[in-house]
């Protein structure tokens, strides 16, 4: 993976590159092993945890543990690895200079959804970019320059002021397909496609999401707050429930006790 | 307001928590007259449910009325007397269009946890976990219903509050595993459990068509109950071995259909060793839940026969019996819920006299009494079939 051969260190993973091999797909060399490595070690902690633990929540520690271990032995992708990814570390590329940050194989990763709509729709809420905030949460706007051209602004992840970057439309296929890049100087270099199918049946729109950043997941994580996987996956969720629903279901601001009632046991 | 929390296992606290308030355009606001206990909650309530958090309210079974409503819901008016299926659905996304809600794609905020255990994520459930959208339940003064139009429905005249308020769940759920086993005149069916979504199934067994209802439980006035309410034969299984009497009472065929209304908690006190490997595995997290009604099922039915199961399973089972299920060409139905399907229907039969769930209402009591409420209807105490809670006194 790319962390491995810019860094250039032995066999085993090193903190630095162990943590950013976790962004890419596992099973491809060494950074697959980081990850079932990983897996299999954090199982089987949280495998004794669990049984040294009293009660079901215990139980349930430990086989959640005993399951982990099992997919890091078979070489499974790991459950956990969805929340291991989320973890931006910006200290992981910092001992490399600047100018090498730039991964040499870019990134990419793809989401898909089905949503039960004409494509017209959906292709209509993503064309305007301006609606994208809506869809991606770590975006403070877009302001839409020309027919082809958008400023993004991102909000900042950890103080100051957010990652931005000047996009181009280079593809518009009615219906069917959008493509974009990013133009300039930015921090978050990458391209983009928005690429839609119908479903068999009468199943809809089958819509498939590409982000391919020239930096690492870890490093997008950490500017953006959330991996280049994650971002797709939530920006699909939305867009699915936006055009179906009109809204985005959500448990916001609703009544739960803080623990002040009298305490009465429920059963024996 | 008032509310019934979950603070850990065994520990439930009637607490004071804020008034919820409408976010979303399709929300109404249900001032709650009548709430329920089922079946599903104890497991909570047990701790077999791992993604509960300390404050979460409990309680999906509600009849109540609209008191506030957002600016896109279309079909319902404040003062409508309405219940709302426990399962929630948006109404919109292709498995609530093809009548499927409990498997709907966006009614779950949180879908996280149940694509990560399950590859996919079900529906929202009031009052049932994180993993289950962590909405809040109805054991509590006011409720805030999502996707209104689709999930609430108007309670016709001539229904009285203590029929209707069943419609919300132990009703739709025993309808729908009659309904997806496919029965045919002349089935023998048989339902393992006679709690209220077990009557539920015996009666909706007999209206769609089949010869005999089998009841089967351990507690004398269940069983009572399923005779002389729902008209079922009864067996318990405490005094008789399930398999054999079965197969005396079929011809030696096995029940064409065999529904499970137990779930993950089943015991097996006819057979104490499977009961205690059941609960030592589960005890130290090798399996989740306990399959002693599946196997027994699996065992009974006849070749070829189709088993539908509405009881809740949460996660890994041991001991499955494969061989025998595949070899006996068994088809297997199940799923939560999908009441938005059937509460016209419903309402219809129980209009015409067809079906009476409020016999089911052994208990009313304030909410105050929440936590002896769930000991009661844990222990089966008094004869308790189901607590309902009246939040408004
Ligand atoms: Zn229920
Ligand atoms: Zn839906």
């Amino acid at each position: 993976m790319a962390s491995n051969s810019l860094t250039g260190r032995g066999r085993w993973p090193q903190p630095d590159s162990f943590l950013s091999g976790l962004g890419s797909e596992l099973g491809s060399g060494e950074a697959a092993t980081g990850g079932r490595w990983l897996a299999m070690m954090g199982g089987t902690a949280l495998g004794v945890i669990g049984l040294r633990r009293s009660g079901w929540g215990g139980a349930m520690l430990a086989l959640g543990g005993a399951g982990l271990f099992a997919v890091g032995a078979l070489g499974l992708r790991p459950l956990g690895e969805r929340s291991l990814r989320a973890v931006p570390n910006p200290g992981a590329w910092r001992s490399v200079p600047a100018s090498r940050r730039r991964s040499l194989t870019p990134e990419r990763t793809q989401a898909v959804v089905t949503i039960a709509s004409e494509p017209g729709a959906v292709f209509r809420f993503w064309r305007n970019f301006a609606n994208l905030p809506k869809l991606m949460p770590q975006l403070e706007r877009v302001d839409v320059l020309s027919a082809t051209e958008s400023r993004w602004l991102a909000k900042a992840a950890s103080g100051g002021e957010g990652p931005s970057w000047r996009c181009v439309l280079d593809r518009v296929d009615e219906d069917r397909l959008l493509t974009w890049h990013t133009v300039g100087e930015t921090a978050l270099p990458h391209r983009a496609s928005l690429m839609l199918s119908p479903a068999p049946g009468d199943r809809g729109t089958e819509v498939r999401l590409t982000l391919v950043y020239r930096v690492p997941a870890t490093e997008v994580a950490a500017l953006l707050g959330v991996t280049p996987e994650g971002q797709a996956e939530e920006a699909l969720r939305r867009l699915k429930q936006r055009v179906e629903t009109g809204e985005l279901s959500t448990i916001e601001r609703q009544p739960r006790g803080n623990g002040s009632g009298s305490f009465r046991e429920a059963t024996e | 307001m008032k509310a019934l929390c979950w603070n850990g296992t065994n520990d439930l606290r009637v607490e004071r928590v804020p008034d919820p308030v409408l976010v979303n355009p399709h929300d109404v606001i249900v001032k709650v007259a009548l709430s329920s206990v089922c079946g599903s909650d104890l497991h909570l309530i047990d701790g077999y449910v791992p993604t509960m958090r300390p404050g979460d309210i409990i309680g999906h079974e509600f009849l109540g009325e609209i008191v506030e409503k957002g600016p896109e819901v279309r079909y319902l008016n404040r003062g409508d007397r309405v219940i709302t299926v426990s399962i929630i659905g948006c109404g919109h996304c292709g498995h609530c269009q093809h009548g499927e809600s409990s498997l709907c794609d966006n009614s779950n905020p949180n879908p996280d946890y149940a694509r990560t255990a399950y590859g996919h994520c079900g529906a929202g459930i009031f009052g049932y976990s994180h993993a289950f959208g962590g909405y809040a339940g109805s054991h509590a003064e006011y409720i805030r219903v999502p996707y209104a139009d689709f999930n609430a429905f108007r309670v016709p005249e001539g229904v009285s509050d203590e029929k209707a308020v069943f419609v919300s769940d132990a009703v739709p759920t025993g309808y729908m595993a009659a309904d997806m086993a496919g029965i045919k005149p002349g089935d023998v069916v048989a339902v393992w459990g006679c709690g209220g979504v077990g009557q539920m199934a015996i009666r909706s067994a007999t209206l769609l068509g089949a010869e005999r209802v089998i009841g089967i439980d351990r507690f004398p006035d269940r069983l009572r109950a399923a005779q002389m309410k729902v008209g079922a034969e009864t067996l318990d299984y405490s005094r008789v071995d399930i398999f054999d009497a079965l197969q005396a009472m079929t011809g030696g065929r096995g029940p064409d259909v065999c529904i499970d209304a137990v779930g993950m908690e089943a015991d097996s006190a006819s057979n104490a060793a499977e009961d205690l490997y059941d609960r030592a595995k589960q005890a130290v997290g090798l399996q989740t839940d306990r399959p002693a009604v599946l196997r027994q099922m699996i065992e009974s039915c006849r070749k070829g026969g189709t088993l539908s199961i509405v009881g809740v399973y949460g996660g890994l089972i041991d001991k499955f019996p494969m061989g025998a299920a595949m070899n006996k060409g068994l088809t297997f139905r199940m799923g939560q819920q999908n009441g938005q399907r059937y509460a016209d229907r419903l309402f219809e039969h129980i209009r015409n006299g067809d079906l009476d769930p409020s016999y089911l209402m052994t208990h009313r009591l304030p909410l105050d009494e929440g936590p002896q409420a769930y000991r009661m209807f844990k222990e089966k105490a008094d004869d308790c079939l189901r607590v309902v809670f009246a939040p408004q006194g």
